[in-house]
């Protein structure tokens, strides 16, 4: 990078210094602090889990409506959505299912590439149905998790994107939700990615448009997932070109193309962050 | 499992060195991007802490300064949010007639510092931060993506954006902010 001196200069006078030498033992206290809240919050997740079924001494049966994505149209966490998001706390079942939502585990993943989970088996009771993979880097995400050398502390997330059609009409919208789930031991917070447009349609990679007329309007609004909570957060794809400006553009041109979306996961350490994405989906555009 | 934290202030070893070399650097970074020299020194603190506890992963990191950096940054964004909803208590406080308990701040510094402080600060988050990153800290392009989670075509525009608000402000010439991207 060429130097900037006087700009480099300036902010380095400008910028504090410490004002004390560093405190080595304010530091173990304060690390002595963190393992003990990490070793807490494991604890308190498991009693969490396992409470309640040695309580009822019985195992504990879900309705299946209760499952959430995993079964289709059913109960979402309630829990406060961020500033500007919009939630969708059971989508109507749609009269018939949709042949192109099944995902199959990425097509063309790279080798190797993480995949934690295998697609939910349709439900054959004539009601709308979804399946879902659990993620992570999806090939032609806009952008790679950004792993850190050496950091395995990822955060134990899964994301599924869920479209009510794959099939759109040179001016129709799809509503989409992009379902989260924290299967970690440790809360993390999520960054929407409605300020990060990180939803788009894709074709081989590259970014289309898909994106409505909305703009990043402020700093990302984080929620906070705990451990086993879900979150779900509706997002919405144009079938259209996204102009420079944000605004929408011309129709997408007919043809194959891979829905996607994320957001900023981030460990309430603040030791990782990164985004996350949801396994693409094809959806084809009509002319 | 051995807690080596918990029988004193016995860092690992190779730690303190660490800490000595990246502190500066980080109080400075944080207190560009936070504007108070305090918070930043209290983030800084909060940083190392993190890096004491998963020294043993950090010490064998490629870049084990960009893992620091980038925790830094995640904890002065969390700041910001805690401040907003200060900030938003206080104004409610003085809605009913409270008086906010706001400390006056004495800057002894010379008026060009003060400038480049006021302009850093008044820039918005990200701009604020690829500032910080690229000119303060020294970090090419493609770092600071990795950093921020974006494209370093973003950090270019953010760059750019971010010279040209500081060109329009009181004291900062041309000369002294660059053209950016």
């Amino acid at each position: 990078m060429a130097p900037e001196p006087r700009l480099h200069d300036l902010l380095h006078r400008a910028a504090g210094a410490p004002a004390a030498p560093l405190d080595l033992a304010d530091l173990g206290r304060r690390a002595r602090r963190i393992r003990r809240n990490r070793r807490l919050g494991t604890a308190a997740t498991v009693l969490a889990l396992v409470a309640p079924v040695a309580v009822a001494g019985r195992v504990l049966t879900v309705p299946e409506t209760n499952v959430g994505f995993l079964s289709g149209g059913g109960a979402r966490s309630a829990t406060p959505q961020p500033d500007g998001a919009e939630y969708r706390p059971s989508p109507a079942p749609a009269p018939t299912p949709q042949a192109g939502l099944a995902m199959p585990p990425s097509p063309g993943a790279p080798a190797g590439a993480p995949v934690a989970g295998t697609p939910t088996p349709r439900r054959t009771d004539g009601r709308e149905s979804y399946a879902t993979v659990t993620i992570q880097d999806p090939p032609g995400a806009p952008e790679r998790r950004p792993d850190l050398p050496g950091d395995s502390r990822h955060p134990d997330v899964v994301l599924s994107l869920v479209l009510d059609r794959t099939t759109a009409g040179p001016d129709d919208v799809i509503d989409a939700w992009l379902d989260v789930r924290n299967t970690g031991e440790e809360p993390i917070a999520l960054g929407s990615p409605r300020c990060w447009a990180l939803w788009g349609l894709y074709q081989g990679g590259t970014w289309r448009g898909g994106q409505p007329d909305s703009t990043c309007g402020d700093r990302a609004p984080t929620h906070v997932l705990e451990p086993g909570q879900r979150w779900s957060i509706s997002v919405r794809l144009d079938a259209r070109t996204t102009g420079a400006d944000g605004r929408r553009g011309a129709a997408l041109a007919p043809g194959t193309y891979q829905a996607a979306a994320g957001l900023r996961v981030e460990t309430r350490e603040h030791e990782w962050s990164g985004v996350w994405y949801a396994p693409p989906v094809d959806v084809t555009v009509t002319g | 499992m051995t807690d080596p934290t918990a029988s004193g202030p016995a860092a690992p070893e190779g730690l303190a060195e660490f800490c000595e070399r990246l502190r500066p650097k980080l109080v400075g970074m944080l207190s560009l991007y936070c504007a108070d020299t305090g918070v930043a020194e209290e983030l800084t603190q909060e940083t190392l802490a993190r890096v004491w506890v998963n020294w043993d992963k950090v010490r064998v990191m490629s870049a084990p300064s960009g893992w620091t950096y980038r925790v830094a940054m995640n904890l002065a964004n969390s700041a910001f949010r805690r401040r907003s909803a200060e900030r938003r208590a206080q104004q409610r406080l003085l809605d009913r007639g409270g008086v906010p308990n706001l400390v006056p701040h004495m800057d002894p510094d010379t008026p060009d510092t003060l400038a480049v402080r006021a302009a850093v600060a008044a820039l918005p988050p990200r701009q604020r931060a690829v500032v910080v990153l690229r000119y303060y800290s020294d970090l090419p392009v493609e770092e600071v993506a990795r950093l921020m989670s974006c494209a370093e075509g973003t950090v270019k525009s953010l760059t750019h954006r971010a010279m040209q608000t500081m060109r329009g402000m009181p004291h900062l010439s041309a000369e002294e902010v660059p053209g950016g991207a």
